[in-house]
């Protein structure tokens, strides 16, 4: 009893390496984590599966403002409850990708949507999680763009837009700045509006991502030997706007800040079609799309976003049901105006007001044609790596280095000086 | 033997449980990284961008401490030397923003220097131009992690140079010496462990500093903390996100031993010595003769105090601004709007009762985990010197500070990829408890231990002699005079679990929030003038704790 | 009859042995003092009986029984600690009353009982630090009565007390002891607080056990310089033996203040192992006079002091010079005056009836120190 630290020490000791021989036991087995096996969701989940009748994952703003209820709608088509239906809505795409790829061998959703023509290239394999359907309807979806998205049809196109910079014209317009007209990106690095720009980050957002491989398209990537438009190199247009512009996580963050007064920021990425949320809503045509004009004609990404049924899906034939009301008329009619975008539906007509707003994806020339499929596939990850490394400036000398070097001398002779006292005395 | 056995019951709650939820996890952690082949791993560590991370944060924090330094010790010196009606005022206004959470900090910090902050705004209306820009840059950062940590700097040295031996400068006055002497010579090397101490604790705050560099740093400016956030729970990456924590985790254990190294060679002396000692050095009483010096003084403190204050300030303002009115609890009404559960995820009232019932659950688990921690390990204490409160001898002792230590993004990472098969990990509410409970327990433990080591042991050895078990000891004796230390430390791990930001953002899901969520998603939205309504109630509720912190206890910043 | 037996105790603390094997044993209703010099274990002893420690080897039997592995809450043993301990959140009467286990009423007439012949009755309402020190440890003395222990333990319990109050304390204790029959021990560093009280004095030093017996026993037979010591006794010195002369018993020692020279009829081995000595200071004269068995000296006054209590006249010399009687006193004493060599630092004190002083300090005189004055300690 006396001899009491020391008991105790040797006693926590103990306890201490028991646990750590039972953990270095287990770690042996579960030694490499891929990131199936890391996020896949506990076995119980928040939502039991035999409890609903479909689940689908998607992003946060599909069909949001205004808010159109898939729930009720799809509901009274099937015949089933609404609240048997169970809609995810995760941070944006790449979330979606990386869920479905973790819960590959125990798949928890039926359907999910929102994947475009750039993220389907970052699925290995797509028969790992995705199973092919075609809807009865798939002659109504317009077979480019079926062709453009998936020619293997895992994934079905349900809208689409291109990729533009949307500005609010009160404030900054071809008077103010005439360079607005035949913009081209360059123009775009040597104009004041540079400094007023939101980007999405292409890591995290999928116009974000759009508008990155709208620069490789038209600079090139000589370390390819691409040459894109220009034959230049995309990461020198990214070089000098990084000082300049704005990245924001995600497109709902740049939209927020885009139309907040104080902070100056009235022009974004994002679709042809977003002038449109304003004109037709409130006939406030204060919002105007533009997209860059290198070699004479009008260059634009176009995105493609598709809906597709999730491998062993739990619910497989109400899945394929939703698979074929979402692309259906009755919903491809109203998602222009809660989508803003354009749908897949040949059948569906816009409404005027589109056609007066928004930038035509006709009009414009596909930078897609220029990034092939396999291109995309076996590069398109380390874009967004290199992207990165471009935008972090990385200086190693700035002011910052003399001051932290003094710093440490002076520090240093300080605790040599000490060291020298001691051993003095 | 039948006391050996319920000590060891009582000591087993609290250290099994830091055991499976910090200590294993930890370990699965950097057992991870390890376990990576090394290519994977040297890949990961060379990569560009994750060695530069590194190197920038520890750069970064290196000039915090710098710059603090600079700007805290003629502070602390004034305070020490000079007499000075409102002092303890002053003292307690310069240590608000250390103990604001860092996400309300960051909300000051875009009210006052931000687009449409205060400075910006009277900038722009003098000459039509933005003077300060404080996304994605570097000084922004440091001027927000300077802010944060002055204080520490500041009481820290003003403790230090009150505990000289007073005698020592009267002597060495007598003997001639001039004042510059005595400075460079007596004062300055005596103040030196505390000032290691003080610069080492705003070291790993600025390391590891997560909100503030989240949002005014984008892309370009990532601490380890932000990387491996981002890394681990947007781009999925565990394995870099293991890799840095490993990194990181080195680092900071590095840096806490020093602190306790450097922590035990001088002694924090009780109150009344310190009221002596500090009447003892107060060289210069103010007198209005002495107008320069006076107005020096004055200039300083001024400025550091609007500083401090300032971003509060500018929440305050922001909070009772609306585009409509000057004055206005417009923000505050829309609080209970549910229109923000598009920004936030949830409910305003659902995210504000999710904050109160964590800081509840929190204050609970902690106070109690303390309590048997620290019953059980004095259990059988004989009366032994009690003057010296070191931790560093024995194992538990450094396991128990250790988290203190470890990031809160660490904390929640490595609980979520332990337990993330787990039922632990499907009741998101369970998780969080047990990450805030540990970022608080240190603090929590360090209160009750204080308290606990003042408390004569002769009164146990009596009470036991009259016939009173160990546990009705306990009860009737140990328990009612820990109380005071028991509620101080409830108070301290109630504010810190709703301030809390990195563990619960990590671990929370969609639609789910807590107050610090609502801020920061509220800041990323723009709805400025909401979020520094919630910053406002969080400021509330952190200044009164801390005003019954300093009635009941001093706060020591020496742990 | 004895009713407590302390067997063998040891105790080590960090390399160090802090009770070296310490036994005694004490009768029931006996009052025993552990007398020593701070950091000689007293304490620690103590805190093994109560419980607190473990001994690491050694019992202690209560009333014929092992208490030693006994858990503290089961030996009754009352326990008064240095500075009381008073529980400061309860009032006094609560604390009198922690450890009474029977019904409220019972108990409300115990410590009634008690704190009026404590004479506390009227500050049974307060807290402990509204009382005074004295009130305190009565208050902590009947706390530990309260519930009837079978021994009683108190450390240092006048030390914190004004010299005023302490005799009266120190009576209160022996009469409230005496009256419960209840065996005591108790520790102090003062030895005269030990006379008053004790029955028996244990002497300790360094953990071990020096000399036990009744007061008069150890005042007026000191078994050893360092018992001696701790009794307060003045002109103690250790003795180094120079020479020893077989032929005419004479042994020549060594000492701070010079030579002493011993002649005995007894065996001469029997002196070898004496190692110091006691000098009283009222057997030493002043006279010229010189006597061969004597030791004479010539000493320098330093300091003089009369004491009414006893009567007696304290005087302290330094030692210079040796007396001589082939030569006049006053020149031994011119040259004591001016030779530096044979000062003696150790300081002698004589003690002379108050009637006989002439002198003043400064003065040299003649010491005269015949051979039953010094005790001799082996």
């Amino acid at each position: 009893m006396f001899q009491e630290d020391g008991d105790e020490m040797r006693r926590f000791n103990f306890v201490y390496i028991v646990f750590l021989v039972i953990l270095l036991t287990n770690i042996n087995i579960q030694n490499k984590i891929s990131m199936s096996s890391v996020f896949l969701p506990p076995q119980s989940v928040t939502f039991k599966i035999s409890d609903t009748e479909l689940v689908i994952y998607t992003y946060d703003s599909l069909l949001a403002d205004p808010e159109y209820s898939i729930e009720t709608n799809f509901a009274t088509y099937a015949g089933i409850s609404a609240t048997d239906i169970t809609i995810i809505r995760l941070g944006d795409a790449n979330e979606i990708l990386t869920r479905l790829i973790a819960e590959k061998d125990l798949p928890q959703a039926d359907v999910i949507i929102g994947i475009d023509n750039a993220l389907i290239h970052l699925i290995e394999e797509k028969a790992d999680i995705l199973e092919q359907y075609i809807p009865a309807n798939i002659s109504d979806i317009d077979s480019n763009l079926r062709q453009n998205l998936d020619p293997d049809d895992y994934l079905i196109p349900y809208d689409y837009g291109i990729i533009s910079l949307y500005f609010q014209n009160q404030i900054i317009n071809s008077s103010t700045h005439p360079e607005l007209t035949n913009l081209t990106l360059k123009s775009l690095l040597e104009s004041e509006l540079l400094s007023r720009l939101i980007v999405e980050n292409p890591l995290f957002s999928s116009p974000g991502l759009g508008f990155l491989l709208w620069t490789i398209a038209v600079y090139g990537d000589p370390s390819l030997s691409f040459s894109g438009l220009l034959n230049d190199d995309w990461r020198n247009w990214w070089k000098t706007a990084r000082e300049s512009i704005v990245i924001t996580k995600s497109w709902g963050e740049a939209f927020n800040i885009f139309f907040e007064p104080s902070e100056g920021k009235p022009i974004m990425v994002s679709y042809g079609t977003s002038p449109a949320y304003s004109y037709c809503q409130w006939g406030d045509d204060s919002t105007s799309a533009v997209v860059t004009h290198e070699n004479d004609q009008m260059n634009a990404w176009l995105q493609i976003e598709g809906i597709g049924l999730v491998k062993n899906a739990p619910h497989k034939s109400m899945g394929q049901k939703f698979i074929d009301w979402f692309l259906g008329i009755e919903l491809q009619s109203v998602l222009p105006e809660h989508q803003w975008m354009y749908p897949a539906n040949q059948k569906v007509n816009v409404s005027q007001c589109f056609e007066e707003s928004a930038i035509k994806s006709e009009d414009v020339n596909r930078l897609n044609d220029l990034i092939s499929p396999t291109m995309l596939k076996e590069h398109l990850s380390d874009w967004q790596d290199q992207w990165e490394q471009v935008m972090v400036k990385k200086t190693i000398i700035g002011f910052e280095l003399p001051f932290t070097l003094l710093a440490i001398i002076v520090l240093s002779s300080i605790g040599i000086k000490k060291k020298q006292k001691r051993i003095q005395t | 033997m039948k006391d050996k056995v319920s000590r060891s019951i009582i000591l087993a709650l609290p250290i099994l449980f830091l055991v499976f939820f910090f200590l294993i996890p930890l370990l699965f952690i950097s057992l991870l990284a390890l376990g990576l082949t090394p290519e994977d791993l040297l890949g990961i560590l060379t990569h560009d961008l994750n060695l530069y991370f590194i190197y920038w944060d520890l750069q970064q924090a290196f000039l915090t401490v710098i710059l603090c330094l600079i700007l805290g010790l003629p502070g602390s010196y004034f305070l020490a030397h000079t007499k000075l009606k409102g002092k303890s005022i002053i003292r307690n206004l310069l240590t608000i923003p250390f103990i604001l959470p860092p996400i309300v900090v960051l909300m000051g910090f875009i009210e006052v220097f931000g687009q449409g902050g205060l400075v910006n705004q009277i900038w722009y209306s003098l000459t039509g131009f933005q003077l300060v820009q404080i996304y994605n840059s570097y000084e922004g950062i440091i001027l927000a992690h300077v802010f944060y940590n002055l204080p520490v700097i500041i009481r820290l040295a003003e403790i230090g140079w009150r505990t000289i031996n007073p005698e020592m400068i009267g002597v060495a006055k007598s003997l001639g010496v001039s004042r510059i002497k005595i400075l460079l010579k007596i004062q300055l090397p005596h103040l030196f462990p505390i000032l290691a101490t003080a610069s080492l604790l705003v070291f790993i705050y600025a390391f590891n500093s997560f909100a503030i560099v989240l949002v005014l740093g984008g892309v370009q400016y990532q601490t380890l903390e932000v990387r491996i956030y981002s890394l681990a729970k947007m781009r999925f990456d565990f394995n870099a996100a293991a890799a840095l924590t490993l990194v990181q985790i080195m680092i900071n254990i590095i840096v806490i031993l020093t602190y306790l190294y450097f922590s035990s060679k001088y002694e924090i002396p009780s109150d009344e010595v310190q009221e002596f000692q500090e009447k003892s050095l107060i060289i210069n009483p103010i007198n209005i003769r002495n107008l320069t010096k006076l107005s020096i003084i004055g200039i300083y403190f001024s400025i550091i105090t609007i500083l401090s204050l300032l971003p509060i300030v500018g929440v305050f303002w922001s909070a009772l601004n609306s585009s409509l009115h000057l004055i206005s609890f417009e923000n505050f009404f829309s609080l209970f709007d549910r229109s923000l559960i598009s920004f936030i995820g949830v409910t305003p009232v659902e995210m504000i009762s999710n904050s109160l019932f964590f800081g509840i659950c929190v204050l609970l688990l902690s106070t109690f985990l303390a309590v048997m921690l620290n019953f059980g390990l004095n259990y059988d204490k004989t009366a032994t010197d009690h003057s010296k409160f070191t931790l560093l001898g024995s194992v538990s002792g450094i396991i128990i500070i250790l988290p203190l230590g470890i990031s809160s993004i660490t904390l929640a990472f490595s609980l979520f990829s332990l337990y993330r098969l787990t039922p632990l990990y499907e009741n998101i509410f369970i998780a969080i408890i047990i990450a805030q409970t540990l970022v608080a327990f240190p603090f929590v433990n360090r209160i009750i231990a204080a308290r606990r080591a003042s408390i004569d042991p002769s009164l146990i050895h009596v009470a036991r002699s009259l016939g009173a078990s160990r546990f009705r000891t306990f009860f009737r004796i140990e328990l009612p005079l820990l109380l005071p230390g028991i509620i101080v430390a409830g108070l301290f791990s109630f504010a810190i679990s709703l301030g809390e930001f990195g563990a619960t953002n990590f671990l929370a899901r969609a639609n789910f929030a807590t107050i610090p969520i609502g801020i920061y998603k509220l800041i990323n939205t723009r709805n400025l003038g909401e979020a520094a309504a919630l910053a406002t109630i969080l400021i509330i509720i952190t200044v009164i704790s801390f005003i019954v912190l300093e009635k009941f206890g001093k706060i020591e910043f020496k742990l | 009859m004895t009713y407590i037996q302390i067997n063998n105790i040891h105790f080590r603390y960090n390399e160090e042995w802090i009770l070296n094997g310490i036994s005694f044993s004490g009768s029931k209703g006996e009052l025993i003092a552990l007398v020593g010099p701070s950091g000689c274990g007293k304490t620690t002893l103590l805190r093994i009986i109560v419980g607190t420690i473990s001994p690491l080897k050694g019992s202690v039997i209560l009333n014929d029984e092992d208490i030693t592995k006994i858990p503290i809450e089961h030996r009754q043993v009352g326990y008064v600690p240095q500075n009381q301990s008073l529980f400061p959140h309860l009032t006094v009467y609560e604390n009198i009353g922690f450890g009474l286990r029977r019904s409220k009423i019972e108990n409300r007439n115990r410590i009634l009982e008690l704190s009026q012949y404590g004479g506390i009755k009227h500050i049974l309402s307060r807290k402990p630090h509204e009382i005074s020190g004295g009130q305190q440890q009565r208050v902590a003395l009947l706390r530990a009565l309260a519930p009837m222990p079978r021994l009683l333990l108190l450390d240092e319990p006048l030390s914190n007390v004004d010299t005023h109050l302490r005799e009266q304390l120190a009576l209160y204790i022996r009469s409230i002891q005496k009256k419960e029959k209840l065996t005591t021990i108790f520790v102090t560093h003062d030895i005269n607080e030990a006379k008053m009280l004790a029955d028996r004095i244990i002497v300790m030093e360094k953990g071990t056990i020096l000399q036990s017996g009744t007061p008069f026993d150890v005042t007026n037979n000191p078994q050893s310089l360092q018992v001696a010591r701790s009794l307060g006794l003045q002109n103690l010195f250790p003795l180094k033996i120079k020479q020893a002369s077989q032929g005419d018993h004479r042994l020549l020692y060594d000492s701070e203040i010079g030579e002493i020279q011993v002649s005995s009829k007894q065996k001469i081995d029997t002196f070898e192992d004496i190692n110091g000595c006691f000098i009283d200071p009222t057997k030493i004269t002043i006279d010229e006079q010189q006597f061969p068995k004597d030791i004479n000296k010539i000493g320098k006054i330093l300091a003089i002091f009369p004491d009414r209590m006893t009567n007696l006249v304290t005087i302290i010399v330094q030692l210079q010079g040796q007396n001589d009687p082939n030569r006049k006193l006053e020149d031994l004493i011119t040259e004591a005056g001016a030779n530096s060599n044979h000062i003696f630092p150790t300081k002698l004190h004589i003690q002379i009836p108050m009637e006989e002083t002439s002198f003043g300090v400064g003065d040299m005189i003649p010491i005269r120190i015949p051979p039953e004055a010094i005790t001799f300690f082996r």
